[in-house]
């Protein structure tokens, strides 16, 4: 009885040194307050649109291209790009709206990819004016998309008319770019 | 026969007499060492990070924190490091090999060295010697974290992702 009890402290003796409580722990946090960042326009692109129409416009097929848009996003997250107007002015201008104006997407890089619609209109809602969409961009420059802006001038019954005696006249807007979570 | 006796009772007394002119002590010495190893990293404070976007934009992986250890050794030894994951609230694709860590400094007693540490599952961190005499081997480096790979629910609410880095000394004596 008395050689049981000598053995089992032993063995109790060598547990503990094999596991004699050597280690140390720091815990790690890690915030995410925004998943999302966009910079329209990037540094190497346009600026707001300021264009005067010609005569050679107006001979032109519609639509006619009226500059370029750019937008950079920085994501941790899969993300969609939209754009479209939030605010519209053409006092002077009968049957000009938003829906004359239209814009596409020709390049996107960094994991992002150029969405096929154009809306601009005031009210419509994604797809119609998504732009783009893409993913984590962790580690690079951020997702760089880029397009036109076209304008349309229509013809007919249905197309602008202008006010003459107000000239020189001006349709003027504001296009909003949006960028948001598609995490499903 | 007469005559060997008497000689060798005379060499037995001699013999005898020798050794109890002797002055013997004893002394007797244990040296009981139950612990070789001792691991002090309460310098590694704990990290709060919230990343921003130059991190995003920046190379991956970026520093989020530093780590620092102390060892204290009777032996040969290995300092090694692991993470766990406690907590994640909306971050998809966050796991352990999204971190790592390096080691940049050991000094001290026991000729430390840097390990390659690397990205977690169980790295190494460092190696050295018996300490004694020192104050021991100081270990320290840099906590990364690359989030390339994240993809973070909707916010807000804001997301995170909590975990333990756990260190550890062990006897490296073949």
């Amino acid at each position: 009885m008395t050689k049981r009890v000598v053995v089992a402290l032993l063995v109790g003796a060598v547990g503990l040194s094999l596991s004699s409580g050597l280690v140390a722990q720091q815990n790690v946090t890690i915030e995410i307050g925004q998943s999302l960042y966009l910079d329209c326009v990037p540094p190497d692109q346009p600026g707001d649109i300021y264009y005067v129409i010609t005569q050679a416009d107006i001979e032109a097929p519609q639509p006619i291209d009226i500059g370029d848009w750019g937008c950079n996003v920085d994501a941790v997250t899969q993300y969609r790009l939209n754009s479209q107007f939030t605010s519209f002015s053409a006092p002077y201008v009968v049957n000009a709206d938003t829906s004359d104006f239209t814009a596409d997407c020709v390049n996107a890089d960094d994991f992002g990819t150029c969405a096929p619609n154009s809306s601009l209109t005031l009210g419509d809602s994604d797809p119609n004016t998504r732009r783009g969409t893409g993913f984590n961009t962790a580690g690079t420059d951020g997702a760089d998309f880029r397009g036109n802006v076209y304008v349309n001038m229509g013809v007919g019954p249905a197309g602008w008319d202008v006010q003459s005696s107000q000239l020189p006249v001006y349709v003027t807007g504001v296009i909003t770019y949006t960028v948001t979570d598609t995490t499903p | 026969m007469r005559h060997i006796k008497p000689v060798a009772v005379i060499l037995l007394a001699l013999s005898l007499g020798w050794v109890g002119g002797l002055s013997q002590t004893s002394q007797t010495v244990t040296i009981t060492v139950n612990q070789s190893l001792y691991l002090d990293c309460s310098a590694s404070a704990a990290i709060n990070y919230t990343v921003t976007q130059s991190d995003i934009e920046g190379s991956q992986p970026f520093t989020i924190g530093t780590w620092s250890c102390n060892v204290d050794s009777l032996t040969a030894f290995t300092l090694n490091a692991n993470m766990v994951i406690t907590t994640n609230t909306g971050i998809s694709g966050a796991s352990v090999d999204d971190f790592s860590e390096t080691c940049t400094s050991a000094t001290g007693g026991g000729t430390p060295s840097c390990g390659p540490g690397g990205t977690f599952g169980p790295i190494t961190l460092g190696s050295g010697g018996n300490t004694a005499g020192s104050l021991g081997a100081d270990f320290s480096g840099d906590v990364r974290l690359n989030v390339s790979d994240w993809d973070v629910s909707p916010i807000p609410p804001s997301r995170s992702v909590s975990g333990t880095i756990n260190y550890s000394v062990s006897d490296s004596t073949p």
